[in-house]
């Protein structure tokens, strides 16, 4: 079983790496594998966002894009095989100051799913995962909006994608699932923890 | 209201419910000048003050320009549509960068160029104001053959929920529509949409039997632009005749 990584942060990529090397032959999926990232981190409100800095979102979709269809030609050409694109769970629940981020998961997931209307009679299955906020990225107390009281390690994202690629999941394809403790359903003021506190 | 200026499109027909409703019409476009001076003399015939505002939704100053002229011929904005899209047919492993860039630029881009220049004067004035996008069941009907079309209505949606969020202390909603099948010019470059033939199978997808009226989405964008409609914030508004029901 082979993956290769895209647009993943070099820890992320080493965890997703290490994961699929440590399920080994396990994996079960002959043709390979292949994680697109775009995991954005939350900015100013939309209305104070500069022109630059929307446009460099854009450019995070853009490259997730394009990596994913390249990475679909080489799993087309093997005959098969699994893709899985990263987005924030903000594209799921969006809060003040998400909103580059919702716009790009959202963006991504609706690539990923049309790929995998696209793609399944290829044998190339596509599917979306959601992450919740990053440990070493946020602010601990997002922690207090998270239902299993802790954020989202690269671990927990290594794990969902070994599992994406695998036996298991061989009849999933175009789904989204939320990597991210529960915080996707959860209902802070606002849609923040921080409103209150921040206001 | 962008994208306002074709004939047969939704930007139309919300132009026109908008000005029976009461509303002077800035109409915008990026092209179709005789087209938006026969839609600018029909608003005017109502009574209503319109005129036209060329402008590339994707040009950041060419909107900034827009409004600033705007606001000076017909006053502060209370409304903003924000309607302007482009479409392309292209498989997933075939979709090109050109493709990707012009659909993204006005689709995307477009949208947040004229929401952002439109809302900043409201929050700055202390003015409520209404603000509506129109996406697509793209939203939540992945079609083939149009992956970026519909990742970029995928994106307003988030856009639209941000923006509903962090503007409503400001008195401001933020909603999108989701127009189904309109027989409008961007449409009429479908690949599936060529034949006789192919119009009757798409027909039978959409339980209602017929495509919308770009009215029928006008007078949605009128519900959610009325005071009726005050209390309704980062929704999404099918007007789509069934399509996408017991498919998605």
């Amino acid at each position: 079983m082979t993956v290769s990584v895209h647009g993943l942060s070099p820890s992320l990529a080493a965890a997703v790496t290490d994961a699929f090397q440590a399920a080994g032959d396990g994996t079960g999926e002959a043709a390979g594998a292949a994680v697109v990232g775009a995991l954005l981190p939350s900015g100013p409100d939309l209305l104070r966002l500069e022109q630059a800095s929307w446009e460099g979102a854009i450019g995070v979709a853009r490259e997730a894009f394009f990596s994913l269809q390249q990475a679909a030609r080489s799993l087309v050409e093997q005959g098969g095989g699994c893709l899985v694109m990263l987005v924030p769970a903000h594209s799921l629940r969006t809060s003040r100051g998400c909103g580059a981020a919702a716009v790009v998961g959202s963006f991504l997931t609706t690539t990923a799913q049309v790929a995998a209307v696209e793609l399944g009679p290829e044998g190339v299955r596509v599917n979306v995962l959601a992450v919740g906020p990053l440990e070493g990225e946020v602010d601990p107390r997002t922690t207090e909006s998270i239902p299993l009281g802790r954020l989202t390690r690269e671990a927990d994202i290594a794990a969902a994608c070994v599992m994406l690629a695998g036996p298991q999941a061989g009849f999933l394809s175009g789904t989204v699932i939320a990597v991210d403790g529960g915080y996707a359903v959860t209902k802070g003021v606002g849609g923040s923890p921080f409103a209150a506190a921040d206001a | 209201m962008t994208g306002a200026a074709r004939e047969r499109g939704i930007g139309r027909g919300i132009a026109q419910c908008l000005a029976e409703e009461g509303c002077d019409v800035a109409v915008n476009d990026v092209g179709a000048a005789d087209e938006a001076a026969g839609l600018v003399a029909e608003i005017q015939a109502l009574g209503r003050r319109a005129a036209f505002f060329p402008a590339d939704v994707s040009d950041r100053e060419a909107v900034d320009g827009m409004f600033e002229s705007v606001e000076a011929e017909l006053g502060p904005i209370d409304i903003v549509c924000s309607n302007a899209g482009v479409a392309d047919w292209q498989g997933f492993l075939d979709v090109t960068e050109e493709s990707f860039d012009r659909l993204v630029s006005v689709n995307l881009t477009g949208a947040f160029n004229v929401c952002q220049a439109a809302a900043r004067p409201m929050v700055a004035a202390g003015r409520p104001g209404k603000i509506v996008v129109t996406s697509s069941v793209h939203v939540q009907m992945p079609f083939g053959e149009m992956s970026v079309y519909g990742a970029t209505k995928a994106g307003l949606k988030g856009m639209v929920e941000t923006m509903a969020v962090e503007l409503a202390p400001s008195g401001i909603t933020v909603n999108h529509i989701g127009p189904g099948w309109v027989r409008s010019f961007i449409n009429d470059s479908s690949p599936s949409l060529q034949t006789d033939e192919e119009v009757e199978a798409t027909l039978k997808l959409i339980p209602a039997g017929r495509p919308a009226d770009p009215r029928e989405l006008g007078r949605a964008v009128v519900y959610l632009c009325s005071s009726d409609g005050d209390y309704v914030t980062g929704e999404y508004l099918r007007v789509d005749g069934g399509f996408v029901v017991g498919k998605y």
